[in-house]
């Protein structure tokens, strides 16, 4: 393999993909990158196995062939070299030499036979899709995905065709971490083409790369193979393997009707329970909110620190209601909607609290309480 | 976690503990004057029951002047282990009303009642939950005081000394304070005592009317503390989280062991301790901390996050054992810990579940409670998990 390369197109493909590579593994080929030089392109693979990520880079090749380097070591170098052209070369099949300028490197490496093979080319018929509406679907969806390991078919945003209003056909996405659950629908003509069947869990790891995948994109193609999803754009891919499971059946716990509910201002509600948050500790989590006929009183009490309480103005007539929250999950729910108003719906401080944004109806949130 | 506006505090003390500890021991006792001390003629008596007191006796007199004043009593030595193991069921009756406990001597202690309201219901109602439940599980009896502070809590339960239960609410505090000589304030005796009688001052109510600066010129920093006392104010928590901020078991190992499934077995074992004490205290973890000592005396500690917080020895054995996994133990592990952290229970908030407790946990929780039930009557070795059994031998 011999080849040559401006720095910026081997930084940014490095960049992207040194940090998908295991670097504590019992697989150590996978703490590599693998290198395939052909046609005018330089490919930059990399995979944990989970996700595996391929990018192409325009280059001239010299000799065509495939190598793979130590993804960390390759990195740091790479983005140490001060000249425009690199140099690529591979030396005895042992070495990768760098050359850039007067800079030397000679990398040890090895050949790319025990490099997983990943079916990145498995599906042709990949579906094109909005890349701005995946992104904010996922933005809106993501932050209830559970870390949980051993809860492994939650820790993962949940793919599912669904259908709309007036027949329209949709897409959703659904994430929970058990404690609370985070829902957005939108609608997507060729949302069956996908082939997701009845849904599909794409892990957490894969989301992060899905969002870097679509970063700048306009339209990027979709498609799910068995126990994978393939994400392409111009010049890189991704294969996601899928969370193997069932993903639980988060409709049971979405409340069909609540007995109150309360409009409170998205920011006004984020600022109050920044504030507020500051007395809770890991160990004094549980924050209350009380709605009461004509406000909402937010207030966290800690022997460890102290108290505090806001109370905001609101419109409200029905019955005085007092639940617990861990403040975080309050936040990140209004974090995830855009409008000017919220709308709380809830029956006590012992079921589920829906958040809604008023003005996406395809948007849900729903926090269970804190027992205080 | 409250959301009544104030904290509740209550102050635990036990009525004339070595003496009632004696009399428990030794019913024939009941209804005499009991004295307990150093017998010597240069002793002190550490405690005089309430029949010794109407003589005159009080704790910290020298023996041979309680030996003037009430010769007639039953005088008994110190038997300090048996007080101990006394002190200890008491303090876990206290563990099991409120998370959070602060020990402060053997026979006293603070619990934080904020938040129990759901649990135990109103103030005066968990004191005397306190008082049946220290009664039940040590056989002695206690005073509880209740206030919005420490402060406050002792003071209500110095005055309704013994077997007596005094809640003071904080509306209430001002009309409890002001009649009450300013000697019982804590702190205040001796010199500081005199100075203010001596500028008039007797009652906390005439404090009160003191200005801050004068209160600093005459004691210094003292003064900014006396000027709070009187206003009722004053450490307002507890000091220190008696209640535990871990649960955790450790083992040191008769000998090194560099075979995982050795240790795990350990692991096992630790992981149930902590789960019944978890249960008994009413707490769940969310982090679950494995500890190891290496045959060369190297601490290493590794933490799990749970999603959800647990009680249960199955998931704290298996978080344990999947962070042991990770780990190189071929040099030999000398000592074995489990801990779980980040708690949640009684007063702390317990987040509740979406999708509510699965059948399978339910189950297993079932499972363990019977299991500790059948330890606890028939001892430790009368059932085992099933991997614990085939490792026997």
């Amino acid at each position: 393999m011999n080849l040559e390369i401006e720095k910026s197109e081997l930084l940014r493909g490095v960049g992207r993909s040194h940090n998908i590579s295991e670097r504590r593994t019992s697989m150590p080929i996978i703490s590599n990158l693998l290198l395939e030089a052909e046609r005018g392109v330089l490919n930059i693979v990399a995979t944990d196995l989970e996700v595996s990520f391929r990018g192409s880079y325009p280059a001239k090749i010299n000799t065509a062939g495939t190598f793979t380097v130590g993804a960390r070591i390759f990195f740091d170098v790479i983005k140490r070299l001060p000249a425009d052209d690199v140099v690529l070369e591979v030396v005895e099949g042992a070495r990768l030499n760098v050359r850039a300028g007067s800079v030397f490197y000679s990398l040890m490496g090895v050949p790319p036979d025990d490099f997983p093979s990943i079916p990145f080319d498995k599906r042709a018929d990949l579906v094109e899709v909005d890349a701005e509406l995946i992104g904010e679907m996922i933005e809106k969806s993501k932050f209830a995905v559970s870390t949980d390991e051993a809860r492994y078919n939650i820790t993962g945003v949940f793919f599912e065709p669904v259908t709309m209003k007036e027949e329209a056909k949709g897409l959703r996405m659904v994430s929970t971490d058990g404690h609370r659950l985070a829902l957005v629908t939108r609608a997507m003509e060729d949302v069956e083409a996908l082939g997701l069947d009845k849904g599909s869990i794409v892990p957490r790891k894969g989301i992060r790369e899905l969002i870097r995948l679509i970063d700048e994109e306009e339209k990027i193609k979709l498609g799910f193979v068995d126990k994978g999803l393939i994400a392409r754009s111009k010049d890189e891919v991704l294969f996601i393997r899928l969370v193997e499971g069932d993903f639980p059946n988060y409709r049971a716990v979405i409340p069909e009707s609540s007995e109150n509910s309360v409009k409170i201002g998205r920011l006004v509600l984020m600022e109050v329970v920044e504030r507020v948050k500051p007395i809770t500790t890991e160990r004094y989590r549980a924050m209350g909110i009380s709605v009461s006929p004509g406000k909402v009183t937010v207030r966290a009490s800690n022997p460890e620190r102290g108290e505090a309480k806001e109370t905001i103005e609101v419109e409200y007539e029905g019955p005085e209601v007092t639940m617990g929250f861990n403040p975080d999950y309050i936040l990140d729910n209004l974090a995830a909607v855009k409008s000017d108003a919220v709308i709380l719906e809830f029956n006590d401080g012992e079921s589920p609290c829906t958040i809604k944004d008023e003005e996406d109806e395809n948007f849900l949130g729903v926090v269970m309480p804190m027992r205080l | 976690m409250v959301l009544e506006d104030a904290r509740i505090i209550a102050h635990v003390d036990m009525d004339a503990f070595y003496a009632a500890v004696e009399v428990l021991d030794n019913p024939e006792l009941g209804g005499s004057p009991v004295i307990v001390g150093g017998l010597s003629q240069r002793g002190v008596v550490s405690s005089a029951s309430y029949e010794a007191r109407g003589f005159g006796v009080r704790s910290a007199m020298p023996m041979f002047r309680a030996r003037e004043l009430c010769p007639h009593a039953v005088y008994l030595p110190v038997r300090m282990s048996r007080y101990k193991e006394v002190s200890q069921r008491v303090m876990e009756a206290l563990g099991a009303m409120s998370p959070q406990v602060e020990q402060v001597s053997i026979d006293e202690a603070y619990l934080d009642l904020s938040g129990t309201r759901r649990l135990h219901g109103p103030p005066r109602d968990a004191g005397r939950k306190i008082k049946a439940r220290v009664l039940a599980e040590s056989g002695i009896k206690c005073t509880v005081g209740i206030g919005p502070n420490r402060v406050i809590a002792k003071l209500a339960s110095s005055l309704a000394k013994p077997d007596g239960l005094m809640v003071v609410d904080p509306e209430g505090v001002d009309e409890f304070l002001t009649p009450l000589e300013v000697g019982a304030l804590p702190g205040v005796g001796g010199r500081v005592e005199e100075k203010l009688r001596a500028r008039g001052i007797r009652s906390a109510g005439d404090l009160r009317k003191v200005e801050l600066k004068k209160l600093y010129s005459w004691f210094g920093k003292f003064g900014e503390v006396l000027f709070r006392l009187a206003a009722g104010g004053g450490a307002v928590g507890l000091k220190e989280y008696g209640g535990p901020k871990s649960v955790s078991s450790e083992a040191t190992l008769t000998e090194d062991l560099s075979e995982k499934r050795e240790l795990k077995k350990v692991l096992a074992e630790r992981a149930r301790q902590v789960a019944r004490r978890l249960k008994k205290k009413g707490l769940r973890g969310r982090k679950v901390t494995l500890k190891l000592k290496s045959a060369d005396f190297t601490l290493k500690t590794r933490t799990r996050s749970l999603d959800s917080s647990t009680d249960l020895a199955a998931d704290i054995e298996a978080a344990a054992s999947g962070l042991l996994d990770k780990e190189d133990v071929s040099s030999g592990v000398r000592l074995v810990g489990v801990g779980v952290s980040a708690l949640e229970g009684a007063g702390l908030g317990l987040q509740l579940e979406l999708f509510g407790e699965p059948e399978e946990k339910k189950r297993l929780r079932r499972l363990e409670e019977a299991m500790e039930e059948i330890r606890e009557r028939f001892g430790p070795a009368a059932v085992r998990a099933g991997e614990l059994l085939n490792s026997e031998e």
